[in-house]
């Protein structure tokens, strides 16, 4: 029994979750929680199942098996009105056909009773936090990448959820960028009290600013480890070392015979 | 871990409260967007009489929280009191409240005060009659988030959205008008033109514009417009939806609690059952004054006989019977477009296959329900 379980119940609490379509097993038996104020990475080499796991999470697709538990709530019924967090998808997936000041809009004109200039100062102010204030009018299709995934950011933001799931924020974005987006990340946790879950594949990304990860294995498809990813870097375990050790194609056909 | 102390009586009761004390607006309790829509309404009436060339401490020494919404919007009431050339300041912050200031640039001092500038009688008098229609907005608002307060605040997401309905029928009939009126013209025109021979060799020309005029009201008008329709709208809606499958945007919008059903299959079949059969109003004129045409130039009628004729042939019947066929096209149309759209799964090609198949498919049952409606109107002596 884990200790800091018992103070406070897990904001997400993930157990024994098989995620896959009928025959199609994408991930088994995976086990984790997150705690209220964490920021939780998941982490796994590419076809490992981190967007699928986030997706059954969500309550986008039905598990297979096992329990999820999301804000006390049980696993989301997405058809039951607003859930208790925000999603930024890895495409963004902002709303091709509306300005990215009404991306952010939507979901304030939809939940509450806000008169429409107050509406409109939150979603100025959303977006001056991912520094994209000047694009309020813009549409998603006049946007480089990098702009798409902080507007993103800026949506699932909108109506202050506890709870938020990144996929891949800072995927693909120059390292000034990078470290821009951490920084938001750290400072919606810490100022905010904001719990949340990313996908990334950025390890130095991970030691800065991830409390605990959750590592998937594409081969064996099931968590190869839970935990400090401070600690699991000099784990003495091969498999979780290569990890977060990962060699060059090159040096590794050089290495010795 | 980031959570302060503070954040944790999120659950509690609404304790947050604005007090306007001279030149100082007082702020006490966690400011959360739950509340936000009665902290805007008081925060707005607190800052309602502050005149130009004052400065206003917003006082956030007695917050413990504040959320991200409620800083944006404290950020906004700093500008519009600025622009009306006064000055406010958020002052003694706690230590969470001043780093999420930080986030939403709170603590930067807002850009020139634009209300400072010196105006013209007109302007002012304008401005002046502006700013007393904002205040009595504001006090109804305040009234309105008031009540609403009262009855739990927040409320659901809008089943209809009728606004998205209207940007629709406008869309979609403005696309289609442009075809279906010169489409129409050209078969009236055809019709009467292929019979026109027959009719006067059996001495028969009065019954052209029976003939034009019942066949283009009962059928050819609803059928053509239906197909024109099928062609753009019904295209544009599996398209539109299919990319918003394959971009995740319909997995966004379920991510915000929204229906994707509700909110983009309802509009588009409101906005179709209503454009076609509008369309075929205008369609029905332009369909017979194509076969008027023939009547005049190729029969030796005049333009009032040809009207008359038409007017004591086509029945309301003719035209209502015509006009319930293109509702129910527009509803076929419609619902046969979304669930290509939905039905999309994979890459951009099954985007086009999809798109195609809403409009062959559209088309063929717009054919079917013509037919099964001719059958049912037949049967009941029509």
């Amino acid at each position: 029994m884990e200790p800091e379980r018992v103070a406070s119940r897990p904001i997400v609490d993930v157990r024994g979750l098989t995620i896959g379509w009928g025959d199609r097993v994408v991930t088994r038996d995976v086990t984790f929680h997150v705690d209220r104020g964490e920021v939780v990475a998941i982490l796994g080499e590419s076809g490992s199942g981190k967007t699928t796991l986030m997706r059954f999470i969500i309550g986008l697709e039905q598990p297979l098996e096992g329990v999820v538990d999301v804000a006390g709530r049980g696993h989301p019924d997405l058809e039951q009105g607003l859930p208790p967090f925000g999603v930024m998808f890895q495409s963004g997936a902002l709303f091709g056909s509306m300005t990215v000041g009404d991306n952010v809009r939507l979901p304030l004109r939809e939940w509450t009773d806000l008169p429409p200039d107050a509406i409109t100062a939150i979603a100025r102010g959303k977006l001056r936090t991912v520094d994209l204030e000047d694009a309020i009018d813009k549409l998603p299709a006049e946007l480089s990448g990098g702009m798409v995934r902080r507007a993103a950011i800026a949506r699932a933001l909108a109506l202050d959820p506890e709870l938020v799931f990144l996929d891949e924020p800072s995927a693909g974005l120059d390292p000034r960028t990078e470290a821009e987006i951490d920084d938001l990340i750290v400072t919606l946790n810490r100022a905010l009290g904001v719990t949340i879950v990313m996908i990334t594949h950025e390890l130095e990304s991970v030691y800065r600013i991830a409390d605990r990860c959750v590592v998937l294995d594409a081969r064996s498809k099931s968590v190869l480890a839970v935990g400090d990813p401070r600690r699991m870097r000099d784990s003495g375990d091969p498999r979780i070392h290569a990890f977060f050790h990962p060699a060059p194609v090159s040096a590794r056909e050089r290495a010795p015979r | 871990m980031g959570t302060s102390s503070a954040l944790d009586d999120s659950h509690g009761a609404v304790a947050s409260a604005v007090r306007r004390e001279g030149d100082c607006i007082r702020l006490s309790g966690a400011l959360r967007t739950r509340d936000a829509t009665v902290l805007w309404a008081a925060l707005r009436e607190a800052a309602r009489d502050v005149r130009s060339g004052t400065r206003i401490e917003m006082d956030m020494s007695a917050v413990p929280a504040v959320d991200g919404d409620v800083m944006a919007l404290l950020v906004e009431l700093r500008g519009q009191i600025a622009a009306r050339g006064a000055q406010a300041e958020l002052t003694r912050m706690r230590q969470p409240v001043a780093k999420l200031a930080q986030l939403y640039a709170a603590d930067r001092t807002p850009v020139a005060a634009r209300g400072a500038r010196q105006e013209g009688l007109v302007a002012q008098v304008g401005a002046a009659t502006l700013a007393h229609v904002a205040h009595v907005e504001q006090a109804l608002d305040f009234l309105g988030s008031l009540t609403l307060a009262g009855f739990g605040g927040k409320r659901r997401s809008r089943a209809v959205r009728w606004g998205e309905i209207v940007s629709l029928v406008e869309k979609t009939g403005a696309e289609a008008m442009t075809i279906v009126l010169p489409v129409v013209f050209v078969v009236g025109f055809i019709f009467a033109y292929a019979t026109a021979d027959t009719l006067k060799q059996l001495g028969q020309r009065l019954l052209s514009p029976t003939m034009v005029g019942r066949a283009m009201a009962r059928d050819v008008a609803p059928v053509m417009t239906a197909f024109i329709v099928a062609g753009r709208s019904g295209a544009g809606f599996a398209a539109e939806i299919g990319s918003m499958k394959i971009d995740h945007e319909i997995d966004a919008l379920r991510t915000f609690g929204l229906q994707p059903f509700a909110w983009l299959v309802v509009p588009r079949t409101i906005a179709l059952v209503l454009v076609v059969p509008a369309l075929v109003i205008i369609a029905n004129f332009f369909g017979c004054a194509g076969g008027a045409l023939v009547g005049v130039t190729r029969l030796g009628l005049t333009l009032p006989v040809y009207v008359h004729a038409l007017r004591s042939a086509v029945s309301l019947w003719d035209v209502g019977s015509g006009m319930i066929k293109s509702a129910a096209f527009g509803l076929a149309i419609a619902l046969i477009a979304c669930q290509q759209g939905f039905a999309v799964s994979g890459g951009p090609e099954d985007v086009g296959r999809r798109t195609r198949s809403a409009v062959v498919t559209g088309m063929f049952f717009v054919v079917v329900v013509d037919a099964v409606l001719t059958v049912i109107y037949e049967s009941f002596g029509g």
